[in-house]
């Protein structure tokens, strides 16, 4: 048998279109004959890696929600860079100006949370919601508290949020809380963001601590702040790093 | 969205379910690459497909059950996923967070070394020649030689033959000078 027929063969058993008899032949071969064997290997992997799969099939769907969230982030972050460059240019002017007046009463947890603070890139506000309304007025809401977010008009966003919650009370999940806690922090309401991250009973363990940390820092309340940092300094965490950080800092 | 929700999205290949756990999980492994190597955001995604293709293959185990939560098992093996790029890359990097061996028992380990040897193929497969890439892509999905010659304008049937074997040669020859194929056990 050539090396060609081999493969031939391989392919056949592997695509189930091998009579009988030469089904038998290669569960032989298989047994008997370590080259075929070896080749056989290889030609099931390539087959798996490559050839319409299951597997195949799920890398498909994954890679259509990558392409899509990436072009959408391309998209958003096109659409706002002018307008952050000249907040940022105008901001460090402020900044330089204010710099030598502020300075004495600043309050060191505020500076942090700047640095630390970055909200979620994306919400994921109601899918995981209990709401046994998928009612067509609840997914127009959810898509213009979605837009909202993305193009961070955080104001009306968190209008729109509140306002949902008040019209579908099912809608009031956990990751509902962390929304708006994360939103009362982008609209500088640090004390009204502890509430309701507080409210938060299911998931986001790491979050709540982080995000309530952060909210206490921007009030000020370094003691409450040391606490929740100290908890994620202690454990395997996302934040565990940048709370041992902000920990070494506040406690000198 | 629960965890047994999650693993019945995957088995189901429900892209709802799969944007979701985008949207959880990727800011986190984002996070993980571009902190741990300054790696950027198509690496992320790399770890984020792989890692997800790995929970997939494990899914579809008939006795399939997490031994730990869905995230917890997801971002270790993200996490392992991003140290062997690294290793791969040859990049000395000083990480901040720790490897925990016991969430990943045998099978799973075996469902990481499958993924990985995709990986490479799928790799190899696109450092192939336009031509190559077509006709072993169509031999896989079950075209004929008669087809694969017509489409590819070749006049025979059996040069056909003769350049898919050529073409599937040179694939393997790729994949085998790679360092990762030394470092992989066959998992049959």
């Amino acid at each position: 048998m050539t090396e060609a027929e081999r493969t031939e063969l391989i392919e056949g058993y592997l695509a189930g279109k091998l009579t009988d008899s030469k089904v038998l032949a290669v569960e032989k071969l298989l047994i008997d004959d370590s080259d075929f064997q070896r080749e056989f290997r290889e030609q099931k992997l390539l087959w798996e890696a490559l050839g319409p799969s299951k597997a195949n099939d799920f890398r498909k769907i994954v890679g259509e929600v990558l392409e899509e969230e990436s072009s959408r982030e391309k998209k958003y972050r096109s659409f706002r860079l002018p307008s952050l460059a000249i907040a940022a240019s105008f901001t460090i002017i402020l900044l330089v100006l204010a710099w030598g007046v502020l300075k004495p009463d600043s309050n060191p947890g505020e500076e942090l949370f700047s640095d630390y603070f970055s909200p979620p890139m994306n919400s994921t506000l109601f899918r995981s919601s209990n709401s046994e309304q998928p009612a067509s007025e609840l997914i127009q809401n959810q898509q213009l508290f979605d837009s909202l977010y993305y193009t961070k008009d955080y104001l009306k966003a968190l209008t729109q949020l509140n306002a949902l919650g008040n019209q579908f009370p099912d809608a009031q999940t956990s990751e509902y809380f962390f929304m708006q806690g994360i939103l009362y922090l982008l609209n500088d309401q640090a004390e009204a963001a502890v509430k309701q991250l507080e409210k938060i009973e299911v998931g986001h363990p790491y979050d709540k601590s982080w995000y309530i940390g952060l909210s206490y820092l921007r009030m000020g309340e370094l003691n409450a702040a040391k606490a929740l940092f100290s908890t994620l300094s202690e454990s395997e965490n996302p934040y565990r790093k940048e709370a041992t950080t902000i920990l070494g800092i506040i406690s000198e | 969205m629960d965890d047994k929700s999650l693993i019945k999205g995957l088995r189901e290949h429900d892209k709802p379910t799969v944007k979701y756990i985008f949207h959880k999980f990727f800011p986190m492994i984002e996070n993980l690459v571009r902190t741990n190597g300054k790696g950027d955001r198509q690496e992320a995604e790399d770890v984020f497909m792989n890692a997800l293709e790995v929970m997939y293959l494990k899914s579809e185990e008939d006795d399939f059950k997490l031994s730990s939560s869905f995230s917890t098992l997801f971002y270790e093996i993200c996490k392992r996923q991003w140290l062997k790029i690294l290793a791969y890359k040859k990049k000395i990097v000083r990480v901040t967070f720790d490897v925990q061996s016991e969430l990943i028992e045998d099978s799973l380990a075996t469902k990481l070394e499958q993924a990985e040897q995709y990986q490479l193929y799928r790799e190899k497969f696109e450092e192939l020649s336009e031509g190559c890439r077509k006709v072993l892509k169509m031999s896989l999905e079950g075209s004929t030689m008669k087809d694969i010659a017509k489409t590819q304008g070749y006049a025979s049937e059996q040069y056909a033959r003769k350049r898919k074997f050529k073409c599937k040669e040179k694939l393997i020859q790729l994949i085998k000078k790679d360092l990762r194929y030394q470092e992989l056990k066959d998992y049959d």
